[in-house]
């Protein structure tokens, strides 16, 4: 006898089975007008008091995720960082420390 | 190097061509690194394709798809040798070389046929390079685009997935990759060697073997003949042969 499986009802409005068949998005175009998936574990995070603004954690980042602010010191955007913690090791004065996202 | 000679980062282009949004690569990843420094020197360089995500075009070969010739290098520039074959326009070709085709990691890996052959097809202007060293990658380039023939660069992209290590380690490994001349950083002008970045005290090969997962195996006898084998080629590239 096989078990009967229960049927739970989903709360959530927006579910696999709304998307289409195979889930092909059917407007024009690429990518770019969506929002890319997770967000990282752990995130940069700069002590200002230490950071010089030489622009290697910039420099190194393989996801273009870091860009200059007005104030010439630098930010991840979370959207596209991904946490390799490439500048964390890369910065030579240890202004950038790893923490995990709230 | 001229422009470069200080290390200011702030000094490239704060535009990205090299749009985040669209690129699936896994964290730490040595290719996107490459391909987003590439962009910082073609910056003011070339008109951009417009439709293209990348806005370059590319080709990525899978090693199901290559013959075995290809995958040892002997023939792997055919799609290249092909589309110079076309027309009177000069091209440059870029590499992005994760070491994955090879299969079983053996010595072989370090053999880098794609330059010589490069070379013996008569390119003007053929070069390796890291990404752990940008500003020489893209002083290459610039001179790759600036060069009347042809041009090849040989790119190596460490992957911290199929090399088994940190993704954190990924710009460390390039570093020790040129700091143990298993990968010399060399440009050919015209058929001359010469060395771009040359390190007068070379790091052990097993410092760099060791830090990889892909080389548990390898055991101390093949690691002391690697080691006398990369310092013969070291000096033949430090006399300007090869």
């Amino acid at each position: 006898m096989a078990k009967k499986l229960k049927v739970v009802k989903s709360t959530i409005s927006h579910t696999w089975d709304h998307t289409k068949v195979g889930c092909v998005l059917l407007e024009e175009g690429k990518a770019e007008p969506f929002e890319p998936g997770q967000k990282p574990t752990l995130v940069p995070v700069w002590d200002k008091n230490m950071c010089v603004r030489c622009g290697l954690c910039y420099l190194f980042c393989p996801d273009a995720a870091i860009k200059r602010g007005e104030d010439g010191y630098f930010e991840a955007n979370l959207n596209y960082c991904k946490g390799c913690s490439i500048c964390h090791k890369e910065c030579w004065f240890g202004a950038i420390s790893m923490m995990e996202e709230r | 190097m001229d422009k470069f000679a200080l290390y200011v980062p702030q000094l490239l282009p704060f535009k990205e061509h090299f749009l985040p949004e669209a690129h699936r690569a896994c964290m730490g990843c040595g290719v996107a690194l490459g391909v987003r420094q590439v962009y910082k020197a073609l910056e003011e360089k070339r008109e951009w394709m417009k439709g293209a995500r990348w806005e370059i075009p590319y080709k990525q070969p899978l090693p199901g798809n290559l013959t075995k010739s290809e995958q040892e290098g002997k023939e792997g520039l055919r799609p290249a040798l092909l589309q110079i074959d076309k027309g009177n326009q000069t091209h440059l070709f870029l590499c992005f070389d994760n070491e994955a085709v090879e299969g079983k990691y053996s010595p072989k890996v370090f053999k880098k046929a794609h330059p010589a052959v490069a070379v013996a097809r008569g390119f003007h202007y053929v070069a390796t390079a890291c990404p752990s060293y940008p500003f020489d990658l893209i002083d290459k380039v610039r001179r790759g685009m600036e060069s009347e023939g042809n041009s090849y660069l040989h790119i190596l992209s460490p992957c911290p997935v199929g090399w088994g290590f940190e993704s954190e380690l990924t710009i460390n490994i390039g570093r020790y990759a040129v700091e143990c001349a298993l990968y010399p950083l060399y440009e050919v002008v015209l058929g001359s060697y010469r060395l771009t970045i040359d390190h007068p005290k070379l790091r052990p090969v097993e410092q760099y073997l060791s830090m990889q997962k892909r080389f548990a195996h390898f055991k101390q006898k093949e690691i002391s003949a690697l080691q006398v084998e990369v310092g013969k080629i070291y000096d033949k590239l430090r006399a300007g042969k090869m």
